[in-house]
């Protein structure tokens, strides 16, 4: 199975990135209404080569593309509940084909219309494998997939054979099988249509970006200089943004960026990890943390290895942890008590019985057990920054509560994760994991399904496999949470993973404009709100 | 001379061959996949990791990956990067601005360096060679990234002098902080070794015989003593250029500038063969240019080391 997903490692220091649909939420203002020159400069790590959503899965593309485009669904920031921007209506009878209607109006900024035919053919290229777009995986749970896209030779067609275009404004779409959280995953933007003229030939648009979204490019663009916008007046949607202007600037440091704050020219940074000491004297009431936690970090298990193969084992490392001193570590970290991430609806607190500090119990636990026999090796990335004294922090709490022998494992990152997808690890591995779309079903799949992408603690329960069939299968959505739910409290009882934190960005902002930040949505610079 | 020039040329060639073919083997050697990285969380498709990998020719040996990117360079197609631009329009867009950065620098270092050096060795153990013999030890004592950082917040966070970071203010505004930072930082070792070398050739038994002829001071400095110091002084600019072009990686990432220095970096770190070959390759070049003629200004400035 083709893998789309995004892998977090849990030490980087540095939040869970901004990705989804979930970084936008209900709009805030009517903007678009007034022009009064509100205009802001946000500061972005990484550097974009171009701006195509379909051919980009980074942080920062997909922020500046959000402001270019718009997705078929959103996630409410304020209340978690799935609401539709292009998209009319998103429906199903079996949760396996789903009937998507766009609203009528929708245009391109080249005057194009957007049409059901626009995200049929866009898709269609996506999926293409010789294309070799970056978010060809979104289109993997589509019907035909396979036939575009073989593990061996070329593709036997060109086009999905579940994608089927109604009328002009509607269209439908077959699943392999019954997904009921689909429309979640329609609010990644990286499934936003492009124009017809794009597809002719996209290397020709690069730099020259046609979308439907509340801005437009404001001049010219080359990779590697500032990404400027302004509003489009033709944007359809209701929920534009309040500034007028906004210019993404690129900086590969990120201590420069910090500075080009403190100097007044950028209205928007993330605080780097370095000064994680220094911001709140630096930028006194300028700072701010976010209100979502849109991801995990957690200990995988090799639970098919002796002694992880006993739950009680499992339950005892779990106990034997104060997660309140591990989440010091980090900046903006708080102690997991449960599976998922709280951004996500559905969530619940404290599902994990397991997550608290009780050493008279793992103690008592691991007797029965039989006791941890050898050492337990524990693999950390030696290449990010904190991970190693995150690690031996971890380790001395095993050591001094129950007395374990413990042997580290530092090595690069880029070998750890091979290592890990090849069943190859004999020990305990730091990971974070964020959602692509926000579901409870992101988590409970990569993580625990016997075929999940970031499973590689080797967990198999076929009951959780049986019981996430059924949920998928579900077209109720509140039925379908419920048993999310359900399957969470089975893991619980397992323990193949041990939570330990989850954590909230802290980000500077200018007076008087302050970013997008609700439980439900990551902070969004884009949409920030101005006081007058 | 002329013959010198052409034959060091010609031998350029094989060494720029040899160090190309180096260069691209060591970037090669690098853990990791370029491709797995490329997206950095969010991994891609098994079927896209396919076909990028067939586009970049990832699943050919080195020898024949370096086959394909020399054949392609000679053709004067330099490529995409792993993450789709295109390599020749970034060269286009960031050589200016290394330029622009550099030469600053290095003027900014040869006037300080040379004035400060030739003044200390004439006037040996005054009040100036002593100051510089202080100011000297301060500079090297500094690490350079401590004291880009300083500037960076003293003079730009704080006073508001110079625009923080970025290259959009243009010539010289843009650059003129950075380069006075490697400039300064640069200046230490020139100014000793010009002021060592005056001071030597000052007591050297030609000036003693001018100034008993009673020949000027200024004379004696400017028409017998520069010329005769200026050979070591020589060789160590063309070592030094090398040392701003590497000192550049850093500075650009700390001021923003987008030039070679930043390209480079994001190269190496993202297995970019093909680009980090196609830099240092330029590089090379250049430097042994800078050296070509340092040997040939010897010739001019001492003719018994003149080449036939």
């Amino acid at each position: 199975m083709a893998r789309t997903r995004r892998i977090v490692k849990a030490a980087t220091g540095t939040a869970l990135a901004v990705l989804l649909a979930g970084c936008s939420g209900a709009g805030s203002g009517d903007g678009a209404g007034k022009d009064d020159g509100h205009s802001m400069a946000i500061a972005t790590a990484a550097e974009v080569p171009y701006l195509n959503p379909s051919n980009d899965n980074g942080t920062t593309g997909i922020q500046i593309e959000s402001a270019l485009w718009a997705p078929l669904t959103r996630v409410d920031a304020k209340t978690g509940k799935l609401v539709n921007v292009v998209a009319d209506s998103v429906t199903s009878k079996d949760a396996k084909t789903w009937t998507i209607k766009i609203k009528p109006g929708w245009k391109f900024t080249n005057g194009e219309k957007l049409t059901a035919k626009s995200f049929v053919d866009t898709w269609n290229y996506t999926a293409y494998a010789p294309h070799a777009f970056a978010n060809n995986g979104a289109f993997q749970r589509v019907e035909g997939y396979e036939d575009l896209n073989p593990a061996k030779g070329k593709p036997k067609a060109t086009t999905l054979s579940g994608l089927k275009v109604v009328d002009d404004l509607t269209f439908t779409v077959t699943l392999k099988g019954a997904f009921s959280p689909y429309p979640t995953t329609l609010s990644y933007l990286g499934v936003a249509a492009l124009s017809a003229e794009t597809l002719k030939d996209p290397d020709q648009f690069k730099h020259k970006p046609i979308g439907y979204g509340a801005y437009k490019l404001d001049g010219g663009w080359k990779a590697g200089q500032p990404v400027r916008l302004m509003r489009n007046k033709d944007y359809a949607g209701k929920d534009a943004p309040q500034a007028d202007h906004i210019t993404f600037r690129f900086f590969s440091n990120p201590e420069t960026a910090y500075n080009e704050f403190l100097a007044g020219n950028v209205d928007y940074v993330a605080v780097p990890s370095s000064k994680i000491d220094s911001y709140k004297t630096d930028a006194p009431g300028k700072w701010s943390q976010a209100k979502a936690a849109a991801g995990i970090n957690y200990l995988n298990l090799p639970v098919t290895l002796k002694p992880y193969t006993d739950t009680r084992v499992r339950r005892a490392l779990s106990l034997a942890l104060d997660r309140d001193s591990l989440a010091k570590l980090k900046p903006g970290n708080f102690p997991a008590t449960s599976f998922t991430a709280p951004s996500v609806d559905g969530h619940r607190e404290n599902t994990c019985s397991d997550c608290r500090l009780d050493v008279a119990r793992a103690k008592k636990l691991l007797r029965e057990a039989g006791g941890f026999p050898g050492k337990l090796r524990l693999f950390f990335a030696s290449d990010n920054p904190g991970e190693q004294v995150y690690a031996e922090a971890l380790g001395n709490m095993w050591r001094q509560k129950l007395g374990l022998k413990i042997q580290y494992v530092g090595k690069p990152g880029a070998e750890i994760g091979p290592l890990a997808n090849a069943g190859k690890l004999d020990g305990i591995r730091i990971m974070g994991w964020g959602h692509d779309y926000p579901a409870l079903e992101d988590y409970l799949t990569p993580m625990f399904a016997s075929y999940g992408d970031v499973n590689t603690g080797r967990y198999r329960d076929a009951k959780v496999d049986r019981m996430l069939g059924e949920a998928n299968a579900q077209v109720d959505q509140a039925q379908a949470t419920r048993d999310y739910q359900a399957i969470e409290d089975r893991i619980a009882e397992q323990m193949p993973v041990l939570p330990l934190s989850h954590s909230r960005d802290v980000y500077l902002h200018a007076e008087g404009v302050e970013p997008l930040n609700a439980p439900f949505a990551n902070v969004d610079p884009v949409r920030s709100t101005f006081a007058d | 001379m002329l013959r010198f020039a052409l034959r060091r040329l010609l031998i350029m060639i094989p060494i720029a061959v040899i160090v190309t073919f180096l260069v691209y083997a060591m970037v090669f050697a690098l853990p990791g996949d370029p491709i797995r990285a490329l997206s950095g969380q969010k991994p891609l498709a098994e079927s896209v990791i396919a076909a990028k990998r067939a586009y970049y020719h990832l699943n050919d040996p080195l020898f024949v990956q370096y086959l394909h990117f020399m054949g392609n360079l000679l053709k004067g197609d330099l490529g995409q990067t792993f993450d789709g631009q295109d390599i020749g329009e970034q060269l286009a867009l960031r050589w200016p601005v290394t330029l622009q950065l550099g030469l600053t620098a290095l003027a900014i270092q040869l006037v300080l360096g040379l004035v400060s050096g030739v003044y200390a060795g004439w006037r040996r153990d005054g009040l100036v060679d002593r100051a510089l013999l202080g100011a000297t030890l301060g500079v090297l004592a500094v690490p350079g990234l401590v004291a880009m950082f300083f500037a960076q917040s003293f003079f730009a966070v704080e006073l508001s002098w110079f625009p923080v970071s970025g290259a959009t203010d243009g010539w010289p505004g843009s650059y003129l902080l950075p380069a006075t930072v490697l400039g300064v930082l640069g200046f230490a070792g020139l100014a000793r070794v010009t002021r060592t070398s005056i001071a030597e050739v000052a007591s050297a038994d030609f000036v003693r015989t001018a100034r008993a002829k009673g020949l000027a001071p200024n004379r004696i400095l400017w028409g017998h003593v520069l010329r005769n110091a200026m050979l070591p002084v020589i060789t160590y600019i063309g070592l030094d250029l090398a040392g701003i072009l590497g000192g550049a990686i850093i500075t650009e990432g700390i001021y923003n500038l987008n030039g070679i220095g930043q390209f480079m970096f994001r190269s190496i770190a993202m297995k970019e063969g093909g680009v980090v070959v196609t830099l240092s390759t330029v590089l090379l070049l250049g430097y042994m240019l800078v050296n070509l003629v340092v040997d040939l200004l010897y010739g001019l400035l001492d003719p018994r080391v003149r080449h036939v």
